[in-house]
């Protein structure tokens, strides 16, 4: 494989990371405040579709992500947010029901939009300077505007987590909800606030996958990238900065799979798409072993995935 | 969690189901534009016909065995996210054991295959079952993840050692055909048609029905589910029960891979199973865990594919059955969760789990 190959392929590893990224942070951000959503498929999907419809009948491509970004904000709110945290149903259970009804619902909806072309192509933006530093400049700095946005939203919400008193909050209600209760935070609005910008940011992964990647719509054209963006929030560890590492290289798994196939490589691609769910098994498993030694190896936010009641003990 | 005391009341959830499906129905009506007359098309297509009934049969045969599988878990407090994994794993390790023995006759190697099916999901549920066992990691999340890469296990399989030697249409991904002599009969009712799976899915959870209801399986899986201190206190090895029950789950999972193979598909191929696994999850939900009303919700699921299948002529795209089923499973937990904030009574100190 020649150099130019090799930095193609590692671009196009980013550009594949990248709707990871966002979906992959907004389950993290929904995960932090204690809330477990396994559908992200489903609002990935509604984002991907609404984000298309928009960027097929306005040609631009700010207001497809918008729409992508508020339709999933919207859709996870009312089909997850308001089931799970006001009338306290499962979390497991609504999530799965969040995946299903996104699917047939950007199904029905995409219906008639199914192979028509855009009006438009997204393009990339060389950064100044950056692009110019040798051999990893044209990888990383020649990218479409929306990879630097899912770079720098990594970076923003780890300050966030660590640094900032909105962070320490938001902390505070995933890990010990009832603390944070008798600290005097709403804790329900909390959660409901983050499930709605987590939606928002896997919607506009959607409608980046659709309207910027591949420029069509398909009904269920996600194809499992929601249930990879779960898988790698756990491999994370929920560090932002790590999920966009693994993302990346995620990203660079996939090409590389493909790219094998061409060149009639051993492996198939099919083990390398294998790697992110087998490592969040073993990830899982280690961590726990690793616990009963070394109480909090497990990183995991200590109510994930519990039901909440307001002044509950 | 299934808790006995934490679910509506079975007129409840009837209710919730047919408003559903009316919620559903007006939403089609509308979107196809077909009005009142969507019930005539629906109909005819599913109970209101031999050939419709023989559909709806066809699809609920997978979801009464995978909802059984679930079931089985959740009796002992658990999910069983994997079933779409272990019929996966099933029917690969019986269609390997259809591939190594050919010279068999028909009725020994079905045989043989039914019970590498069962070993097949057993397997492949062994290590969450161990996992959430003795370490207490999330069997949803870790059946779940497996569940991807049984679907890729498939592929690799399907396209590469076991590939057809005839090319198949774009999209399609299945092995060569197994041989025909273990393929299950066909039986004709009047003008209907009934594969054996049918009949063969509705024992075996009969058979569960009958080992929970009057063995030592039914109480001790229960108490292991709803309260694992008394359990421990009580003498049970609440880790072993746990991990046996998951296996044994599993294998119920596997057993509906083998099951669909032999009744349906004939290879091992990618229409093995169509959201099985996940359809079932809001079987088991819908029917409260219980065993013996499972089979006829799935019977009420089926319907619902059927009915999506008819519609696809209106227009209608393949996926809003999945959309339908969706909102049931929501329904149902919702309903249960509005039993629950009404009648529950709060224990100082003890934490509900949700996972």
């Amino acid at each position: 494989m020649t150099w130019h190959v090799l930095q193609a392929t590692l671009a196009l590893a980013i550009v594949t990371g990248t709707p990871l990224v966002f979906a992959g942070l907004g389950g993290l951000l929904a995960e932090r405040s204690g809330v477990l959503n396994v559908g992200i498929e489903g609002v990935m999907l509604v984002g991907a579709v609404f984000g298309f419809v928009t960027a097929y009948n306005t040609g631009s491509l700010v207001m497809a992500l918008l729409a992508g970004c508020v339709a999933g904000g919207l859709f996870s709110l009312v089909f997850f947010g308001l089931p799970v945290l006001k009338i306290r149903a499962p979390q497991l259970l609504i999530g799965f029901a969040l995946w299903f009804i996104g699917a047939g619902l950007s199904a029905q909806v995409g219906n008639s939009h199914t192979e028509t072309p855009l009006p438009f192509r997204a393009e990339t933006i060389a950064l100044p300077l950056l692009h110019d530093i040798p051999y990893v400049g044209a990888i990383l700095f020649d990218q479409n505007w929306v990879v630097y946005l899912g770079a720098l939203l990594a970076l923003v919400t780890a300050i966030m987590l660590k640094r900032t008193r909105h962070g320490l909050n938001l902390r505070a209600v995933g890990e010990d909800p009832q603390a944070a209760y008798a600290a005097g935070l709403n804790v329900v609005r909390w959660r409901l606030a983050y499930v709605a910008i987590g939606g928002g940011l896997q919607g506009l992964s959607g409608a980046i996958l659709s309207v910027v990647i591949v420029q069509a719509w398909r009904s269920e054209m996600t194809a499992g990238t929601g249930f990879v963006a779960l898988a790698l929030v756990t491999v994370a560890g929920w560090g932002p900065l790590r999920l966009l590492l693994t993302s990346y290289a995620f990203g660079a798994l996939l090409v590389l799979g493909s790219v094998g196939q061409t060149q009639g490589w051993p492996i198939s691609s099919e083990f390398l798409r294998m790697v992110p769910y087998v490592l969040t098994v073993v990830v899982l498993v280690v961590r726990i072993w690793r616990e009963r030694r070394r109480p909090g190896a497990t990183r995991a936010p200590a109510s994930l995935g519990q039901t909440y009641a307001p002044g509950q003990r | 969690m299934v808790d006995a005391q934490a679910l509506a009341p079975a007129w409840l959830r009837a209710l919730v189901m047919l408003l559903g499906l009316l919620v559903g129905g007006v939403f089609l009506a509308m979107q196809t534009g077909l009005g009142t007359s969507l019930w005539t098309v629906v109909s005819s297509s599913t109970f209101g016909s031999s050939l419709g009934v023989s559909q709806v049969i066809q699809l609920a045969t997978p979801l009464v065995l995978a909802g059984c599988a679930v079931a089985v878990a959740a009796r002992a407090g658990m999910w069983n996210i994997g079933v779409e994994g272990q019929l996966v794993m099933g029917a690969w390790l019986a269609t390997a054991v259809a591939y190594a023995a050919p010279g068999l006759p028909g009725v020994l190697l079905s045989a043989l295959m039914i019970v590498a099916g069962f070993l097949g999901g057993a397997m492949w549920a062994a290590v969450p079952a161990l996992a959430r066992a003795y370490l207490g990691v999330s069997e949803a999340v870790t059946t779940l993840m497996l569940n991807f890469v049984a679907a890729l296990w498939l592929q690799y399989w399907a396209t590469g050692p076991w590939a057809p030697t005839r090319t198949l249409a774009v999209g399609q991904v299945s092995s060569r055909p197994i041989t025909s002599e273990v393929w299950y009969p066909q039986f004709s009712l009047g003008p209907m048609t009934i594969g054996l799976g049918f009949p063969l899915a509705l024992l075996i959870i009969l058979l569960f029905w009958a080992a929970f209801r009057y063995t030592a399986i039914g109480p001790v899986t229960a108490l292991v589910g709803t309260d694992e201190r008394t359990a421990r206190y009580a003498g049970t090895n609440a880790a072993r029960v746990r991990w046996a029950v998951f296996v044994l789950s599993g294998g119920v999972g596997g057993l509906t891979g083998v099951i669909v193979e032999l009744d349906q598909v004939h290879s091992f191929s990618a229409q093995l199973s169509d959201n099985t696994g996940y359809i079932a999850i809001a079987v088991a939900v819908i029917a409260a865990g219980s065993l013996a009303f499972s089979a006829p919700v799935a019977i009420v699921l089926a319907f619902v594919a059927a009915a999506g299948v008819s519609l696809q002529i209106a227009g209608v795209s393949s996926e809003v059955t999945l959309m339908l089923t969706g909102l049931l499973l929501l329904l149902a937990a919702c309903s249960d969760s509005i039993a629950r904030y009404r009648f529950r009574r709060t224990v100082p100190g003890k934490e509900e789990e949700a996972l």
